[in-house]
């Protein structure tokens, strides 16, 4: 799916959160949101997914945030943080399994191969969950559907190092293809992730380079240009 | 439905090997899907356990009065019973709608809920008639089963003939009232961002509603002189004074039940055109203050 922001501009109150921003990325590309916090990254994810109304933005040429039904089944999105909702598991996977057409195996079968035995917690409410497990979840919902376009807000922010191989393991397996939008702070991501990297600062595209260029800032070499092993991220600068 | 929104199912093998069923799920699955994860939410949250206790007490509030009166003056009908019920009623229904209803948006944007379920493939609209849909239930389920605690009481307990012909009427009436609140209730969740002062909201929306009755109205005329016609508008345009009057306009008709805009607006319209303005006022009321809210929470930053 081809993703365009033409001009786009979001306040929020006093606060301008995306100012005069214009990006357009191809469908089938990988690219990174980076930036600090408060630079306006979840807002521009917000609005490709149709959370948030924002003039300008475009997904195939539809608006997300008005004609959503057109896009949605072909678009996941994980969140930053899991919902504390209190519904049972199982109950989360059967309803997002038929909102999704897909079988509720598939999502089971994911949460199962990042480390979430979801027999063990079909019956326990999301919010008990740990941090940890939820983010698993999440992911599992994304990951088990088919989808043109990704969206991950922070993906591996709550997963072990285990968990966190799998997940790109799963990405490489299952995205072939999609558009990948990710929002992340973390080198090993945009390193698994991305082939683009656009920083974000003050709601203002700074900076829109190749991933590599992004990652040699932080001595860190893009596992997807290389032979696909993974990479070790080393923080080389404060 | 027409067979074009229905779901249509056909198996497949996806991408990278995974089971696929495509779906063109219709409106009507969709917000039964939200709908079922919406009531899972209710079903163990306080709020529910809250409702049914208070339509509990009074239940047993209604059978007390009941066997006092059989067993201190020798029972002498149901009427005041059930007249004490309904102005309890009046006032106990819309607080608990609008805390049912007033921080539900709010709290699922706090939660995280409504993010995780709009990035699904639903329609805000689906959303909204789940919760609605939910919400109602949960409200609405409960006093059915209060109208027939009630029925038990006075025809098992207290050996009286059942007031059926009250006990539809005073369902009717409470279903619109519920609707009235309901409607109230999302209108400000879809208005007010924030929680607490949701909480404020609804405190002084219900305090005004209880306030506005037949003889705060009165103290009103005889204090600033205000004419009739206008006092009685005013009476008839608080959903909550519609009800009551609706509920008790086939009681005696007495001036100390009523109240002075009751018995006057019983001598102008009869029992009978009473009781229908006490059920469809509030289903107006309630029923434009959903579709602002719909529209509201369809069309504006809600997250």
């Amino acid at each position: 799916m081809r993703i365009q922001l033409k001009n786009v501009s979001k306040r929020f109150g006093a606060l301008v959160a995306l100012d005069d921003v214009t990006l357009t990325i191809p469908a089938g590309a990988r690219v990174a949101l980076a930036g600090p916090n408060g630079s306006g990254k979840s807002t521009l994810v917000r609005a490709v997914v149709g959370l948030t109304p924002c003039r300008g933005v475009t997904v195939d040429g539809i608006d997300p945030f008005v004609d959503r039904l057109s896009i949605a089944s072909r678009l996941t999105y994980v969140p930053q943080a899991a919902p504390l909702v209190s519904a049972p598991v199982g109950e989360l996977i059967e309803v997002v399994a038929a909102l999704r057409g897909i079988v509720p195996l598939e999502i089971r079968r994911v949460a199962g191969a990042l480390g979430l035995p979801i027999d063990l917690v079909d019956r326990r409410p999301l919010r008990a969950l740990s941090g940890g497990m939820k983010q698993k979840f999440l992911v599992a919902l994304a990951l088990a559907a088919p989808a043109s376009l990704v969206v991950f807000d922070e993906p591996t922010a709550s997963l072990d190092a285990p968990a966190r191989s799998v997940f790109f393991d799963l990405c490489r397996e299952r995205l072939s293809g999609a558009t990948v939008l990710v929002s992340s702070h973390r080198p090993d991501e945009v390193a698994e992730l991305a082939d683009r990297v656009v920083t974000l600062l003050d709601g203002r595209i700074e900076d829109d380079q190749p991933a590599a260029a992004w990652l040699g800032r932080w001595h860190v070499g893009s596992a997807r240009q290389g032979s696909g092993t993974r990479v070790e991220a080393q923080e080389a600068r404060s | 439905m027409s067979r074009a929104t229905e779901m249509t199912a056909d198996a497949r093998v996806g991408a990278a090997g995974r089971v696929v069923v495509h779906t063109d799920l219709g409106t009507m699955q969709r917000i039964r899907a939200i709908a079922r994860l919406e009531w899972a939410d209710v079903r163990r949250s306080r709020w529910l356990v809250m409702s049914s206790a208070l339509y509990l007490a009074l239940a047993l509030l209604v059978a007390g009065i009941g066997l006092r009166e059989s067993e201190v003056l020798g029972f002498t009908g149901m009427g005041r019973v059930l007249a004490s019920f309904s102005q309890a009623l009046v006032l106990l229904l819309p607080l608990l709608a609008l805390t049912g209803t007033a921080l539900v948006v709010g709290r699922a944007r706090e939660s995280g809920a409504l993010e995780f379920l709009l990035s699904q493939p639903a329609a805000r609209e689906d959303y909204f008639a789940a919760i609605t849909i939910v919400r109602t239930a949960a409200l609405g389920l409960p006093l059915v089963a209060l109208f027939a605690a009630i029925a038990f009481v006075s025809g098992v307990v207290l050996g009286q003939p059942v007031p059926w012909a009250f006990l539809a009427r005073a369902l009717a009436v409470s279903a619109a009232l519920l609707w009235a609140s309901v409607g109230l209730g999302l209108a400000m969740s879809t208005t007010v961002r924030d929680s607490s002062r949701a909480i404020v909201y609804v405190l002084l929306a219900w305090a005004t509603g209880a306030a506005v009755l037949d003889f705060a109205l009165i103290g009103s005329m005889l204090a600033w002189s205000i004419p009739i016609p206008t006092v009685v508008t005013l009476a008839m345009a608080n959903p909550v004074e519609a009800a009551r009057l609706a509920l008790l306009a086939g009681s005696d008709g007495s001036l100390d039940t009523l109240g002075p805009v009751g018995v006057f607006l019983v001598l102008r319209m009869g029992a009978d055109w009473l009781t229908v303005a006490g059920v469809t006022w509030p289903v107006v009321f309630g029923t434009v203050l959903w579709g602002i809210a719909r529209r509201r929470f369809a069309r504006a930053e809600v997250i």
